[in-house]
Protein backbone atom coordinates (compact mmCIF):
# COMPACT_ATOMS: atom_id res chain seq x y z
CA UNK A 1 0.00 0.00 0.00
CA UNK A 2 1.41 3.06 -0.62
CA UNK A 3 0.50 6.99 -1.25
CA UNK A 4 1.79 8.82 -3.97
CA UNK A 5 0.83 12.28 -4.59
CA UNK A 6 -1.56 15.19 -3.53
CA UNK A 7 -3.03 17.95 -5.68
CA UNK A 8 -4.96 20.92 -4.19
CA UNK A 9 -7.06 22.87 -7.38
CA UNK A 10 -9.16 25.96 -6.77
CA UNK A 11 -12.19 26.51 -8.92
CA UNK A 12 -10.04 28.14 -12.02
CA UNK A 13 -7.90 25.57 -11.87
CA UNK A 14 -4.69 27.01 -9.69
CA UNK A 15 -2.68 24.36 -8.48
CA UNK A 16 -2.50 25.63 -4.85
CA UNK A 17 -0.29 22.80 -3.23
CA UNK A 18 1.38 19.75 -4.68
CA UNK A 19 3.07 16.88 -2.23
CA UNK A 20 4.15 13.61 -3.27
CA UNK A 21 5.48 11.22 -1.28
CA UNK A 22 6.10 7.81 -3.62
CA UNK A 23 5.20 8.37 -6.66
CA UNK A 24 7.88 5.90 -9.01
CA UNK A 25 6.80 7.00 -11.99
CA UNK A 26 5.68 10.61 -13.52
CA UNK A 27 3.79 10.87 -17.03
CA UNK A 28 4.21 14.10 -17.68
CA UNK A 29 6.99 16.91 -16.37
CA UNK A 30 5.69 19.64 -14.21
CA UNK A 31 3.05 21.86 -14.97
CA UNK A 32 1.49 19.58 -17.73
CA UNK A 33 0.65 17.00 -15.36
CA UNK A 34 -1.17 19.55 -13.13
CA UNK A 35 -3.07 20.78 -16.18
CA UNK A 36 -3.71 17.35 -17.50
CA UNK A 37 -4.86 16.39 -13.52
CA UNK A 38 -7.35 19.25 -13.05
CA UNK A 39 -9.04 18.41 -17.05
CA UNK A 40 -9.63 15.22 -16.19
CA UNK A 41 -11.34 15.98 -13.44
CA UNK A 42 -13.31 19.32 -14.55
CA UNK A 43 -14.29 16.21 -17.29
CA UNK A 44 -15.26 13.29 -14.99
CA UNK A 45 -17.29 15.02 -12.55
CA UNK A 46 -18.95 17.12 -15.34
CA UNK A 47 -20.09 13.79 -16.46
CA UNK A 48 -20.61 12.12 -12.97
CA UNK A 49 -22.88 15.33 -12.39
CA UNK A 50 -24.98 14.72 -15.67
CA UNK A 51 -25.14 10.97 -15.29
CA UNK A 52 -27.09 11.84 -11.08
CA UNK A 53 -30.51 10.91 -10.97
CA UNK A 54 -30.70 14.47 -8.63
CA UNK A 55 -29.83 17.68 -9.44
CA UNK A 56 -27.28 18.12 -6.19
CA UNK A 57 -24.25 16.12 -6.13
CA UNK A 58 -23.10 13.13 -8.27
CA UNK A 59 -19.24 14.46 -7.76
CA UNK A 60 -16.88 11.33 -7.72
CA UNK A 61 -15.65 10.17 -4.87
CA UNK A 62 -12.58 8.02 -6.08
CA UNK A 63 -11.84 5.83 -9.20
CA UNK A 64 -9.66 2.83 -9.48
CA UNK A 65 -7.21 1.22 -11.99
CA UNK A 66 -5.05 -1.58 -11.86
CA UNK A 67 -1.90 0.36 -10.73
CA UNK A 68 -3.69 3.59 -8.68
CA UNK A 69 -6.57 4.78 -7.05
CA UNK A 70 -7.48 8.69 -7.35
CA UNK A 71 -9.78 9.48 -4.63
CA UNK A 72 -11.54 13.44 -5.06
CA UNK A 73 -13.17 15.70 -2.91
CA UNK A 74 -14.55 18.71 -3.90
CA UNK A 75 -15.86 21.88 -1.57
CA UNK A 76 -18.89 23.71 -2.41
CA UNK A 77 -16.55 26.80 -3.17
CA UNK A 78 -14.87 25.29 -5.82
CA UNK A 79 -11.69 23.29 -4.02
CA UNK A 80 -10.75 20.19 -5.30
CA UNK A 81 -8.32 18.16 -2.79
CA UNK A 82 -6.76 15.09 -4.94
CA UNK A 83 -4.90 12.07 -3.45
CA UNK A 84 -3.42 9.16 -5.69
CA UNK A 85 -2.73 6.27 -4.10
CA UNK A 86 -1.98 2.53 -4.76
CA UNK A 87 -5.69 0.17 -5.67
CA UNK A 88 -4.96 -1.75 -2.87
CA UNK A 89 -5.95 1.02 -0.21
CA UNK A 90 -8.65 -0.89 1.59
CA UNK A 91 -11.71 0.59 0.28
CA UNK A 92 -11.76 2.87 2.68
CA UNK A 93 -13.74 6.26 1.70
CA UNK A 94 -10.89 8.90 1.53
CA UNK A 95 -12.75 11.34 0.56
CA UNK A 96 -13.97 11.79 3.94
CA UNK A 97 -10.75 11.81 4.76
CA UNK A 98 -9.92 14.72 2.09
CA UNK A 99 -13.25 16.80 3.42
CA UNK A 100 -11.59 16.09 7.08
CA UNK A 101 -8.21 17.82 6.11
CA UNK A 102 -10.18 20.94 4.43
CA UNK A 103 -12.00 21.08 7.63
CA UNK A 104 -9.10 21.02 10.32
CA UNK A 105 -6.20 22.10 7.89
CA UNK A 106 -6.93 24.23 5.30
CA UNK A 107 -9.68 26.41 7.01
CA UNK A 108 -7.69 26.89 10.57
CA UNK A 109 -4.61 27.45 8.56
CA UNK A 110 -5.33 28.93 5.30
CA UNK A 111 -8.18 30.43 5.27
CA UNK A 112 -7.74 32.43 8.58
CA UNK A 113 -4.37 33.57 7.97
CA UNK A 114 -4.35 36.30 7.12
CA UNK A 115 -0.79 36.24 5.43
CA UNK A 116 -1.96 33.80 2.29
CA UNK A 117 -3.68 35.23 -0.69
CA UNK A 118 -6.37 33.48 -2.11
CA UNK A 119 -5.24 31.73 -5.39
CA UNK A 120 -1.80 31.81 -4.88
CA UNK A 121 0.59 28.78 -4.12
CA UNK A 122 -0.13 27.78 0.01
CA UNK A 123 3.56 28.14 1.62
CA UNK A 124 1.88 27.73 5.02
CA UNK A 125 4.31 25.60 7.03
CA UNK A 126 1.66 24.40 9.66
CA UNK A 127 -0.88 23.33 6.47
CA UNK A 128 1.78 21.44 4.60
CA UNK A 129 2.91 19.81 8.36
CA UNK A 130 -0.84 18.63 8.64
CA UNK A 131 -1.54 17.69 5.27
CA UNK A 132 1.70 15.56 6.35
CA UNK A 133 1.43 13.98 9.06
CA UNK A 134 -2.82 13.18 7.42
CA UNK A 135 -1.60 11.10 5.09
CA UNK A 136 1.37 9.41 7.04
CA UNK A 137 -1.88 8.36 9.36
CA UNK A 138 -3.68 7.27 6.69
CA UNK A 139 -4.50 3.29 7.15
CA UNK A 140 -2.82 2.94 3.42
CA UNK A 141 -0.03 4.42 3.92
CA UNK B 1 -34.70 19.56 5.44
CA UNK B 2 -37.39 21.56 7.58
CA UNK B 3 -36.86 24.84 9.02
CA UNK B 4 -37.01 23.50 12.55
CA UNK B 5 -34.05 20.89 12.02
CA UNK B 6 -32.17 23.94 10.37
CA UNK B 7 -32.53 25.86 13.34
CA UNK B 8 -30.90 23.20 15.13
CA UNK B 9 -28.17 22.78 13.00
CA UNK B 10 -27.65 26.67 13.08
CA UNK B 11 -27.83 25.91 17.40
CA UNK B 12 -24.83 23.23 17.06
CA UNK B 13 -23.45 25.39 14.63
CA UNK B 14 -23.18 28.33 17.16
CA UNK B 15 -22.26 26.01 19.93
CA UNK B 16 -18.91 24.97 17.99
CA UNK B 17 -17.75 28.32 16.82
CA UNK B 18 -15.23 30.11 19.19
CA UNK B 19 -16.73 32.75 20.50
CA UNK B 20 -15.75 36.78 21.26
CA UNK B 21 -17.52 38.99 24.11
CA UNK B 22 -20.42 40.92 22.57
CA UNK B 23 -19.28 43.97 24.34
CA UNK B 24 -15.51 43.33 22.70
CA UNK B 25 -17.40 42.72 19.20
CA UNK B 26 -19.82 45.66 19.24
CA UNK B 27 -17.15 48.60 20.74
CA UNK B 28 -14.52 47.27 18.14
CA UNK B 29 -17.07 48.09 15.05
CA UNK B 30 -18.59 50.80 16.65
CA UNK B 31 -14.75 52.70 16.96
CA UNK B 32 -14.02 50.94 13.14
CA UNK B 33 -17.18 52.51 11.46
CA UNK B 34 -16.23 55.80 13.62
CA UNK B 35 -12.86 56.09 12.49
CA UNK B 36 -14.88 55.18 8.81
CA UNK B 37 -16.24 58.66 8.86
CA UNK B 38 -14.12 60.85 9.98
CA UNK B 39 -11.55 59.47 7.44
CA UNK B 40 -14.29 59.82 4.73
CA UNK B 41 -16.23 61.87 5.33
CA UNK B 42 -19.03 60.76 2.98
CA UNK B 43 -22.11 58.62 4.09
CA UNK B 44 -22.16 56.57 0.54
CA UNK B 45 -18.68 56.08 0.57
CA UNK B 46 -18.26 54.50 4.38
CA UNK B 47 -21.51 52.33 3.08
CA UNK B 48 -19.25 50.98 0.30
CA UNK B 49 -15.98 50.77 2.36
CA UNK B 50 -18.10 48.73 4.72
CA UNK B 51 -19.32 46.52 1.93
CA UNK B 52 -16.35 45.97 0.68
CA UNK B 53 -14.63 45.22 3.78
CA UNK B 54 -17.65 42.71 4.30
CA UNK B 55 -17.06 40.89 0.93
CA UNK B 56 -13.66 40.14 1.71
CA UNK B 57 -14.63 38.52 4.91
CA UNK B 58 -17.33 36.72 2.97
CA UNK B 59 -15.10 34.87 0.51
CA UNK B 60 -12.98 33.74 3.57
CA UNK B 61 -15.57 33.16 6.11
CA UNK B 62 -17.60 30.91 3.55
CA UNK B 63 -15.26 28.24 3.83
CA UNK B 64 -15.44 28.57 7.51
CA UNK B 65 -19.09 28.02 7.18
CA UNK B 66 -18.79 25.09 5.22
CA UNK B 67 -16.10 23.39 7.40
CA UNK B 68 -17.86 23.75 10.36
CA UNK B 69 -21.74 24.06 9.73
CA UNK B 70 -22.74 20.82 8.39
CA UNK B 71 -25.35 22.53 5.89
CA UNK B 72 -27.61 20.23 3.76
CA UNK B 73 -26.55 21.28 0.12
CA UNK B 74 -29.45 23.42 -1.63
CA UNK B 75 -31.57 22.38 -4.26
CA UNK B 76 -32.99 26.03 -4.85
CA UNK B 77 -32.01 30.02 -3.62
CA UNK B 78 -34.82 29.14 -1.31
CA UNK B 79 -32.89 26.42 0.29
CA UNK B 80 -30.04 28.84 0.40
CA UNK B 81 -31.97 32.00 1.45
CA UNK B 82 -32.79 29.75 4.52
CA UNK B 83 -29.25 28.52 5.39
CA UNK B 84 -28.40 31.96 5.58
CA UNK B 85 -31.06 33.18 7.45
CA UNK B 86 -31.05 29.96 10.55
CA UNK B 87 -28.23 28.59 10.19
CA UNK B 88 -25.13 31.13 8.91
CA UNK B 89 -26.64 34.41 10.64
CA UNK B 90 -26.70 32.17 14.20
CA UNK B 91 -23.49 30.82 13.57
CA UNK B 92 -21.53 33.83 13.03
CA UNK B 93 -23.74 36.52 15.02
CA UNK B 94 -25.69 34.05 17.53
CA UNK B 95 -29.00 35.53 16.23
CA UNK B 96 -31.16 33.77 13.42
CA UNK B 97 -32.79 35.89 10.94
CA UNK B 98 -36.10 35.53 9.19
CA UNK B 99 -37.05 35.26 6.17
CA UNK B 100 -39.95 36.32 4.17
CA UNK B 101 -41.11 38.99 1.21
CA UNK B 102 -40.36 37.24 -1.51
CA UNK B 103 -40.58 38.62 -5.22
CA UNK B 104 -42.82 37.07 -7.58
CA UNK B 105 -40.28 35.31 -9.50
CA UNK B 106 -38.38 33.71 -6.51
CA UNK B 107 -35.43 35.89 -6.95
CA UNK B 108 -35.53 38.42 -4.28
CA UNK B 109 -35.85 37.92 -0.51
CA UNK B 110 -35.85 39.90 2.44
CA UNK B 111 -33.41 38.55 5.62
CA UNK B 112 -35.50 40.24 9.10
CA UNK B 113 -33.88 40.22 12.55
CA UNK B 114 -34.56 42.26 15.49
CA UNK B 115 -31.64 42.05 17.96
CA UNK B 116 -28.29 43.19 16.02
CA UNK B 117 -24.96 42.39 17.76
CA UNK B 118 -23.06 44.61 15.65
CA UNK B 119 -25.72 47.47 16.80
CA UNK B 120 -25.68 46.89 20.26
CA UNK B 121 -24.72 50.08 21.88
CA UNK B 122 -25.08 52.56 19.09
CA UNK B 123 -26.79 55.54 18.00
CA UNK B 124 -26.50 57.06 14.57
CA UNK B 125 -26.50 60.98 14.38
CA UNK B 126 -28.67 62.74 12.47
CA UNK B 127 -25.82 64.31 10.67
CA UNK B 128 -25.06 60.49 9.70
CA UNK B 129 -28.70 60.11 8.30
CA UNK B 130 -27.42 58.22 5.31
CA UNK B 131 -25.12 55.40 6.90
CA UNK B 132 -25.77 52.27 7.10
CA UNK B 133 -24.20 51.19 10.08
CA UNK B 134 -24.18 47.26 9.98
CA UNK B 135 -23.41 46.99 6.29
CA UNK B 136 -20.47 45.52 6.35
CA UNK B 137 -23.29 42.52 6.56
CA UNK B 138 -24.28 42.91 2.92
CA UNK B 139 -20.46 42.79 1.68
CA UNK B 140 -20.44 39.24 3.26
CA UNK B 141 -23.65 37.75 2.39
CA UNK B 142 -21.99 39.11 -1.12
CA UNK B 143 -18.49 37.74 -0.89
CA UNK B 144 -19.64 34.37 0.59
CA UNK B 145 -22.19 33.44 -1.93
CA UNK B 146 -20.15 34.66 -4.53
CA UNK B 147 -17.93 31.80 -3.78
CA UNK B 148 -20.50 29.44 -3.97
CA UNK B 149 -21.56 29.99 -7.54
CA UNK B 150 -23.78 32.88 -7.01
CA UNK B 151 -24.14 36.01 -7.62
CA UNK B 152 -26.49 38.24 -5.41
CA UNK B 153 -26.95 41.95 -4.70
CA UNK B 154 -27.75 42.90 -0.68
CA UNK B 155 -28.60 45.64 0.58
CA UNK B 156 -30.22 47.28 4.07
CA UNK B 157 -33.59 48.81 3.54
CA UNK B 158 -34.57 48.92 7.11
CA UNK B 159 -32.09 49.55 10.35
CA UNK B 160 -33.21 49.75 13.79
CA UNK B 161 -30.43 52.97 14.10
CA UNK B 162 -33.09 54.77 11.99
CA UNK B 163 -35.84 54.22 14.03
CA UNK B 164 -37.30 51.54 12.38
CA UNK B 165 -38.63 48.48 14.58
CA UNK B 166 -36.13 45.95 12.44
CA UNK B 167 -33.39 45.01 10.59
CA UNK B 168 -34.18 44.08 6.80
CA UNK B 169 -31.73 43.17 4.17
CA UNK B 170 -32.97 42.77 0.57
CA UNK B 171 -30.94 40.15 -1.18
CA UNK B 172 -31.60 39.73 -4.75
CA UNK B 173 -30.10 36.76 -6.94
CA UNK B 174 -28.37 37.81 -10.02
CA UNK B 175 -26.88 35.24 -12.02
CA UNK B 176 -25.88 31.49 -11.07
CA UNK B 177 -22.42 31.59 -12.30
CA UNK B 178 -20.75 29.00 -14.72
CA UNK B 179 -17.43 27.34 -14.73
CA UNK B 180 -15.30 27.92 -17.11
CA UNK B 181 -13.61 25.01 -18.89
CA UNK B 182 -9.65 24.46 -18.36
CA UNK B 183 -8.64 26.95 -21.22
CA UNK B 184 -6.52 24.36 -24.03
CA UNK B 185 -3.55 26.00 -24.87
CA UNK B 186 -2.19 23.39 -26.66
Amino acid sequence: MAVYCFYLFDRAGRLLCYREWSRARRTHAGEDDAKSMFGLLFALRNFCSKLSPSPLGGSPKYYITETYALHHHETPTGLRFLLLTSPDFGGADISRDLRDLYADAYVPYVVKNPLSVRGEVIRVPAFLGRLDSYVRNLSCF
Amino acid sequence: MSKASLSKLGDAAFERTDKVSAELLALTYGSFVRQLLIDYEDAEEVNAQLAKMGYNIGVRLVDDFLAKSNAPPCASFADTADIVAKVAFKMFLGVPALVGSWSSDRRTFSLVFTDNPLAEFTELPEKWGGVWYSNVLCGVIKGALEMVQMEVDARFVRCTLRGEDLNEIRVTLLQVLQEKPPVDDE
